[in-house]
């Protein structure tokens, strides 16, 4: 007769148990989801942070239907991704965290997320120096100083794709030598829309096709130290209804440049507000084709004249 | 022998039935909701008024599903929000005057994804004071589709106001109005794009097409004071019976700067009466229009 070795079904079993959920390329989260799940599509997590887990590098993690995924702090290459018709929302309530945050030097993309501030410090905190693509994004309200919408503190590289900003503090701060390009956007209600704030590098801003409204500062390069360079060019964007609409700022020391071409600059108090001290740089240079209309005051300081090639 | 002391019984069973809905960051309404449920995902309301007063102020209420959700009158800072492939309608009766109504000074409201139309009603849009986003909205067949009164500060974005009386107002008569309009479509409203007394639109890639007045800027009777003006860039003004672009004040000023635009097939491409102020930046495409009043003062690029 056969006996079954009892040994044989202990280590089967501990094979079973000890298995690691297999990672996979693509994961999916629902509101109907359950972090037991696998993660896959027809037993989706709850999460995102179960399913960040199990998916590969590189791999993407999708949101089915419309809930809340609450925050997460990111860990890898991945892609979180929402398709057109499903709100993916984060909710961020406690203050000291952000919807998202990345620490690590990986590449993320953010796609069609809902990211609401009620209490929390960002929507998203970039400290890693990686790269983040931040695509048909919505974030709002982290709208009491220093609250962020977007907070990159590190020479990350960071592109922002229609997305739509609204009521932050600051809509986007860059610091630390990040490198940003934000096109088709839109940047509406924040106290300071877009601000490139590096204390000891050069930061970078590119700013096109895209709506700056409803501000103190709509867009600003302020430098504090000997060698911040914050540099923004803007081309083909609306700039309007801020107190100062397009500023660049140098006290007590370092550089601020902003470059503008083919933008309408309209109905601020300053179209362009300058301010630096001696041995500071604080300047804007002008394509010489900007529509200004309707500021109280068109700018502080003469425009630094520059010519199409 | 232990006894339950049935004090404790009726005092939790108080507690339960006494705790008023928790207000959530986040509130969901559908089809299949009811108002009696506590708004979350799993239990949606009905409606967005119930879903509004428990929503957290700064919160979101959420469309899951295609359905009317009636009209609202908007109290707090609150966003409404349906994302792309819901309809999220709201049928404006004659008895209901207007779909969203915003009358309470400070808010600041969103409306994303929302379809308003009218079935009788007077504003699909009734904007009295505080802060309005209008994102990805429809809103169509009203005698004003959105009014924007004093004080008020609009931002619409990407959206198409189609077969109103008036696509947009702005009033601004005790205070100024302020209004920045992007990539938005305004077709077959019979006056478009509407400013008087205090008030200012910045108007970007944006279609205006159809109608007696594209772009109406006027100033004068009654309010002797007024400024309005419009500065517009990169936007099409299109087919007006009367014309494309008026400035015209018979009191105070009224002003429009144009740059990068396209005017065509307007009975008058722009029409600068009376005191009003055209100004442009000389990069304008102005064709085929059975004519044009008045002058346009030249503006040079920065």
């Amino acid at each position: 007769m056969f006996k079954f070795p009892a040994l044989y079904l202990i280590a089967l079993l501990c094979a079973i148990l000890a298995t690691p959920a297999q990672a996979l390329p693509q994961t999916f989260v629902a509101s109907y989801g359950n972090d037991a799940n696998p993660c896959d599509r027809d037993l989706p997590c709850r999460l995102f942070a179960k399913a960040m887990n199990v998916t590969d590098t590189n791999g993407e993690v999708v949101v089915l239907d419309s809930a809340n995924y609450a925050p997460i702090t990111i860990t890898k290459s991945i892609s979180l991704t929402a398709a057109p018709g499903t709100y993916a929302g984060i909710a961020v309530s406690s203050a000291g965290t952000s919807g998202v945050t990345i620490g690590a030097g990986v590449n993320v993309v953010l796609r069609g997320l809902t990211i609401n501030g009620m209490g929390g410090d960002n929507g998203i905190l970039m400290n890693g120096s990686g790269n983040l693509s931040i695509e048909n994004c919505v974030i709002s309200n982290f709208s009491v100083f220093p609250q962020r919408g977007v907070l990159v503190n590190t020479a990350a590289t960071v592109r922002m794709v229609n997305t739509l900003v609204r009521n932050n503090d600051t809509g986007i701060e860059l610091q630390g030598g990040a490198t940003a390009i934000i096109s088709k956007s839109k940047f509406l209600g924040n106290t300071i829309g877009i601000f490139a704030h590096g204390v000891a590098s050069t930061t970078t801003a590119t700013i096109r096709d895209t709506v700056v409204t409803g501000g103190i500062n709509g867009i600003l390069a302020f430098s504090e130290t000997i060698s911040a360079n914050n540099r923004i060019n803007v081309i083909r964007s609306t700039v309007s209804n801020n107190f100062a609409g397009v500023s660049s700022e140098a006290h007590p020391n370092g550089t601020a440049l902003v470059t503008i071409s083919k933008s309408i600059v309209s109905e601020n108090n300053f179209g362009f507000f300058m301010q630096d001290v001696p041995g500071a740089s604080a300047t804007v240079t002008s394509y010489g084709n900007n529509t200004v209309t309707n500021n109280t005051n068109v700018t502080t300081d003469p425009l630094t004249p520059a010519s199409t090639m | 022998m232990f006894k339950f002391p049935a004090l404790y019984l009726i005092a939790a069973l108080c507690a339960i039935l006494a705790t008023p809905a928790q207000a959530l960051p986040r509130t969901f309404v559908a089809s299949y909701g009811n108002d009696a449920n506590p708004c979350d995902r799993d239990l949606p309301c009905r409606l967005f008024a119930k879903a509004m007063d428990v929503t957290d102020t700064n919160g979101e209420v959420v469309v899951l599903d295609s359905a009317n959700f009636a009209p609202i009158t908007i109290t707090k800072s609150i966003s409404l929000t349906a994302a792309p492939g819901v309809y999220a309608g709201i049928a404006v009766f004659q008895n209901d005057v207007s779909g969203v109504t915003i009358n309470t000074p400070g808010v600041n409201v969103v409306l994303r994804g929302l379809t308003i139309s009218g079935q009788g009603g007077f504003h699909g849009i009734y904007m009295g004071s505080g802060k309005l986003s209008i994102e990805n909205c429809v809103i169509s067949n009203l005698p004003t589709g959105i009014f924007a009164g004093s004080g008020a500060v609009v931002r619409i974005i990407k959206t198409l106001v189609r077969d109103n009386l008036t696509g947009i107002h702005l009033q601004g008569e005790q205070g100024g109005v302020t209004a920045d309009i992007s990539r938005s479509k305004f077709l077959g409203n019979n006056r478009g794009i509407s400013l008087r007394n205090v008030s200012a639109a910045t108007i970007s890639d944006t279609i205006v097409t159809g109608g007696d007045i594209g772009i109406d800027v006027w100033s004068g009777f009654g309010f002797t004071s007024g400024t309005p003006r419009a500065s517009v860039i990169r936007s099409t003004i299109s087919n007006h019976t009367t014309a494309g672009i008026l400035a015209s004040a018979i009191s105070g000023t009224a002003s429009v700067t144009l740059s990068a635009n396209m005017m065509m097939g307007n009975a008058k491409g722009f029409d600068q009466s009376d005191n009003g102020t055209l100004m442009s930046r000389g990069n304008n495409t102005i064709t085929d229009n059975g004519s044009n009043t008045g002058t346009l003062t030249p503006v040079a690029p920065i």
